[in-house]
């Protein structure tokens, strides 16, 4: 997965609503036709991160088959964030693709 | 952010286990549902999430700061090193705890009596005046810094260096009203005394020049704000009350501001009024215009920009133009010697930004002694932990090598073992505060003031706090470092393969073990020479003969609440000395004027017709009671003594000691003739007796001439009188029947400083007996310390060499050759440690010889004591091991390999 693009992504998966680690990473996989592939244990630290800069937020509740699971919610300035990165990213790969110019 | 995390991260890792939980079961509920067996199911749920320690360590890294954690993971292994050896830590921590407790302790004092300003704003432009030589007159107090009501006054209102001049006179006074009259000390102060020292009202108002215009006629009183909140519980009515001081009214004008307790450090001042009232507090000394009367004291504050230089040019002219128009008093055109004398006083000015230092100038050499015995003591703790911290890395370079060898640098096993030091040295700066409070306390306690009246206090404040943490951290580094440095070198490959050997530890090691040594050795001569100089001191102020027998006698201050009339006076101490006399267990009583061994004084010229007038001599005066010399137990050599027969009969009779006899009578007994007091005055004395020499002010110096005075020849001025109460037993069973006779005398007298004789004399030797108590106690503890550490390296240089000596002995060397090898180890270091201790010994010596007593600063015996003393305790502590290497047995040893 391309550096630094995780973040995004896991803030455009809570984007329609609140969701746990285990169902963000689905999102991702199926979302991306299982292109992009989510390790599980690097997924959470991201979270966590996120969570530290204020771009999401978490609580506890029960999940669809009824287990114990942690939500996170995609807060306000993480809307704002996404929408910053996005436009970015969107920069970045225009730029890419006219350096590489038409595929032969 | 990473901080708050920290802080909560175990419930961080609890949560994240959690989650890890979560998705662990999610993925297993998918699997199954996708038709998978259960328990392969959850095998490939964990598979699907990838490297869970990996996972584990990202999120504990997020959760730590870097520094802090290391700290902390040094600091957990330090517990467990010190548990794994509490004998170790308790010795280390102890020998810290005394070293810091000590160094506390006389810090508290020190900076309470040397080192603090005066609480006013500025302290620093604060100056007192002084003049010295030349006194004409009558002088009381200190002698240096007193002046005349009338040379102060010329002297503040002429001036133009400083801001102000005030000046301040300190007495004791009774104070009436309460359920028992109490004596206070108090302040009669000038006009200006608030003004120029700056300090603000807590209530009401402070005295003002208005205050002070004439002489009686202004009855009012400014409080303590401590006195106050005491005395008064902090009453906001009290002012406008009435208080009544030695019996005469005055209205409470106001409470100083918190924390001022006047400009005498130690020593406060519960009650200021106007100095203009001094003749109705003692009426007795109405002085306020005599200008050959010394007793005020002047403060004054410098003028911003003015130095204290220039203002001291300033006032010596003005003080010698003063010099001038006093020497139109008659005294001088009377006595033309007097004039020269007069001429050659020297006025000076010196810094008050501490207050009156009499109590600094008292204590600020012993005080300094004392800080540098105690940083001796610090040192010596400190290279002994160093040497125990040796040895322990000796004992643990297997385990240190281990940690080289997978990986560990040699800075963070420094780091550790420096994290240890500093944790035992933060155990014994905790033991240290708690030693340091009670030494202090235990210290003040042996003081010679009135504890009630003395504010120098024990308990440790911010800034003692502060001392002890900077001096805990020093000592931290400076026991720590070298050894950490050391131990951490251990080479793996050196150490691990050595093994066999049995025992580890590089020679490098015991060099700075060794070097530890010698420092102590040296420090605890140094402080063995200083107790010897001390209490050599001490023993020879003991050996001086006092001429009394004060071992029973009980001494107090008598005075009357409010002033009595002469007859009055008369007819009362003679009963008091009645009463006294017939209570259980005493067997003599009698009273003198002028309190014995406290400093105080009265001496004058005495005219003798038989001696020519240029030759007359000084004496010291006493006015006495009948009883007084049986109460002390001074001999009558010729003559009589003073009975109750002479008491207000009118006809002036006296005595004189044999010194004064002997010098200016040929020895010859004078009974039955007559001299007068003072110069070219009339002979209206009559001598009725000779008695035995005895010490009056102080315990030092020549013998002094005295001449005793019957006391009812000068009842008029006397106020207090000092009583000596002979027991029959132990003189504390018979104070308090003395209390209660007194009462039933009259309930108007005061009672102040009821004691045994023995501690008002051991009060004048208190430096001494401190010096030398303390100094001998620092010694033996550091000598204790040097002793230990020499043993302790010697013991571990014989366990490094066992080899060695059983080999030599295999090969046949002599037990005395074993014994040699041993002392040659430990010789150098000994005398190493001796002449360094002796060298600065010498200057030691220098530096104290004014607190010496006929003792030079390098007496032979005190230097041959303490060099013998410590050659045979580390004889002993070398020849131990040594007897224990002739006892090694070469065949054992040689099997060990």
């Amino acid at each position: 997965m391309l550096l630094g693009t995780l973040d995004m992504l896991v803030l455009r998966a809570l984007l329609p609503a609140p969701a746990h680690g285990h169902t963000i990473a689905h999102v991702i996989e199926t979302t991306s036709e299982d292109t992009l592939l989510v390790e599980h244990g690097s997924l959470y630290p991201a979270l966590h991160r996120l969570e530290d800069k204020g771009y999401i937020a978490s609580f506890w509740g029960n999940s669809e088959n009824n287990r114990k699971a942690k939500y996170y919610r995609l807060t306000k300035t993480g809307k704002d964030h996404l929408i910053g990165e996005r436009s970015r990213f969107e920069t970045l790969v225009r730029a890419i693709t006219r350096v590489l110019g038409p595929a032969s | 952010m990473t901080w708050r995390r920290f802080l909560h991260r175990s419930r961080r890792h609890a949560e994240f286990r959690g989650e890890i939980e979560s998705n662990i079961a999610h993925e297993t509920d998918e699997n199954i549902a996708r038709g998978i067996a259960p328990p392969d199911a959850r095998a490939a749920a964990h598979r699907r999430f990838g490297n869970l320690s990996l996972a584990l360590e990202k999120e504990y890294r997020m959760n730590s700061v870097p520094v802090f954690d290391t700290l902390l993971q040094d600091l957990r292994y330090s517990v467990r090193q010190i548990k794994a050896q509490p004998g170790f830590a308790a010795a280390a921590v102890l020998s810290l705890a005394l070293g810091i407790g000590a160094n506390t302790a006389i810090f508290t004092l020190t900076d309470q009596i040397i080192v603090r300003l005066l609480p006013v704003p500025e302290p620093q432009s604060l100056v007192q005046l002084r003049v010295d030589g030349g006194r004409i007159g009558s002088n009381n107090g200190d002698g240096t810094h007193t002046f005349s009501y009338p040379t102060f006054k010329a002297l503040r209102d002429t001036q133009n260096v400083f801001t102000g001049i005030t000046g301040q006179v300190i007495s004791g006074a009774s104070l009436t009203g309460g359920d028992r009259p109490e004596m206070v000390r108090i302040a009669m102060v000038d006009g200006n005394y608030f003004q120029v020292t700056g300090v603000g009202a807590r209530l009401g108002r402070l005295l003002t020049p208005d205050d002070n215009i004439k002489p009686n006629g202004h009855p009012v009183a400014v409080l303590q704000y401590e006195f106050w909140k005491s005395n008064y519980r902090s009453d906001a009515a009290i002012a406008g009350q009435t208080i009544r001081l030695n019996g005469s009214p005055f209205n409470v004008i106001g409470v100083a501001a918190e924390g001022f307790e006047g400009t005498t450090v130690g020593f406060p001042a519960r009650i200021w009024i106007p100095v203009m009232m001094r003749p109705t507090i003692s009426p007795t000394n109405p002085r306020l215009d005599n200008e050959r009367d010394s007793w005020f004291y002047p403060y004054a504050r410098l003028k911003p920009g003015v130095s204290m230089g220039q203002a001291e040019a300033a006032m010596r002219v003005l003080y010698r133009q003063r010099q001038e128009e006093e020497l139109s008093n008659p005294l001088f055109t009377q006595f033309p010697q007097l004039r020269d004398s007069f001429l050659k006083q020297t006025f000076r000015l010196e810094s008050a930004e501490q207050g009156d230092g009499g109590l600094r100038r008292r204590f600020e050499r012993p005080l300094i002694v004392l800080q540098w015995l105690v940083a001796a003591v610090l040192l010596t703790a400190c290279s002994n932990v160093a040497g125990l911290l040796l040895a322990r890395g000796a004992s643990r370079q297997r385990e240190i090598a281990i940690r080289r060898a997978i990986g560990a640098g040699r800075a963070r096993i420094a780091a550790q073992l420096l994290t240890e030091s500093a944790l035992l040295a933060g155990m014994g700066g905790v033991a240290g505060i708690a030693i340091g409070a009670w030494l202090s306390k235990s210290l003040l306690a042996s003081l010679p003031f009135d504890q009630a009246n003395f504010t120098i206090s024990a308990i440790p404040d911010l800034r003692v706090l502060g001392f002890a943490f900077v001096v805990t951290a020093l000592t931290a580094l400076f026991f720590g470092l070298a050894p950490a440095w050391q131990n951490s070198a251990a080479a793996p490959s050196v150490t691990l393969r050595s093994e066999a050997a049995g025992i580890a530890g590089g020679s490098a090691s015991v060099r700075l073990r060794k070097a530890f040594v010698a420092v102590q050795v040296g420090l605890s001569v140094l402080l063995l020479l200083g107790a010897g100089l001390f209490v050599k001191t001490l023993q020879n102020l003991r050996r001086i003969d006092l001429g009394i027998k004060s071992e029973n006698v009980v001494t107090m201050g008598v005075s009357p609440a409010f002033p009595y009339e002469p007859a009055r006076k008369l007819q009362l101490f003679r009963e008091l000395m009645d009463n006294l006399g017939r209570a259980p267990g005493v067997a003599a009583v009698g009273a003198n004027s002028t309190q014995l061994f406290m400093g105080g004084r009265s001496d004058g010229s005495v005219t003798i017709p038989e001696v020519p007038e240029n030759s007359r001599p000084q004496s010291f005066f006493n006015w006495i009671t009948p009883g007084y010399f049986e109460a002390l137990g001074i001999p009558m050599k010729a003559g009589r003594g003073f009975t109750w027969a002479d008491w207000g009969g009118g006809r002036r009779v006296a005595v004189m000691n044999e010194q004064i006899v002997k010098e200016y009578y040929n020895n010859q007994p004078p009974i039955g003739r007559s001299f007068g007091r003072g110069m070219r005055a009339p002979l209206d004395t009559e001598i009725v007796g000779v008695f035995g020499n005895s010490r009056y002010h102080d315990v030092r110096g020549e013998i002094p001439r005295q001449t005793f005075m019957n006391m009812d020849s000068a009842i008029a001025n006397i106020t207090t009188i000092n009583v000596y109460a002979r027991a029959t037993g132990d003189p504390r069973t018979v104070m308090a029947a003395l209390h209660t006779e007194i009462q039933r005398t009259d309930p108007n007298l005061v009672v102040t400083g009821m004691r045994p004789l023995d501690e008002q004399i051991n009060s004048r030797i208190v430096n001494e007996l401190l010096l030398s108590f303390l100094a001998t106690g620092f010694a033996v503890l550091v000598t204790l310390l040097a002793v230990i550490g020499l043993y302790g390296v010697l013991t571990f240089a014989v366990a490094r060499r066992t080899r060695e000596i059983g080999i030599r002995m295999a090969l046949g060397a002599e037990a005395w050759a074993v014994v040699r090898l041993i002392v040659s180890e430990s010789a150098p270091v000994i005398l190493f440690g001796i002449a360094a201790g002796v060298a600065a010994g010498y200057g030691l010596g220098k530096y104290i010889e004014n607190q010496l007593y006929e003792v030079k600063p390098d007496d032979t015996l005190v230097f041959a004591l303490t060099v013998g003393a410590l050659l045979a305790a580390a004889a002993l502590a070398t020849l131990l091991p040594a007897h224990r290497a002739t006892r090694i047995d070469p065949a054992h040893v040689l099997r060990m390999d």
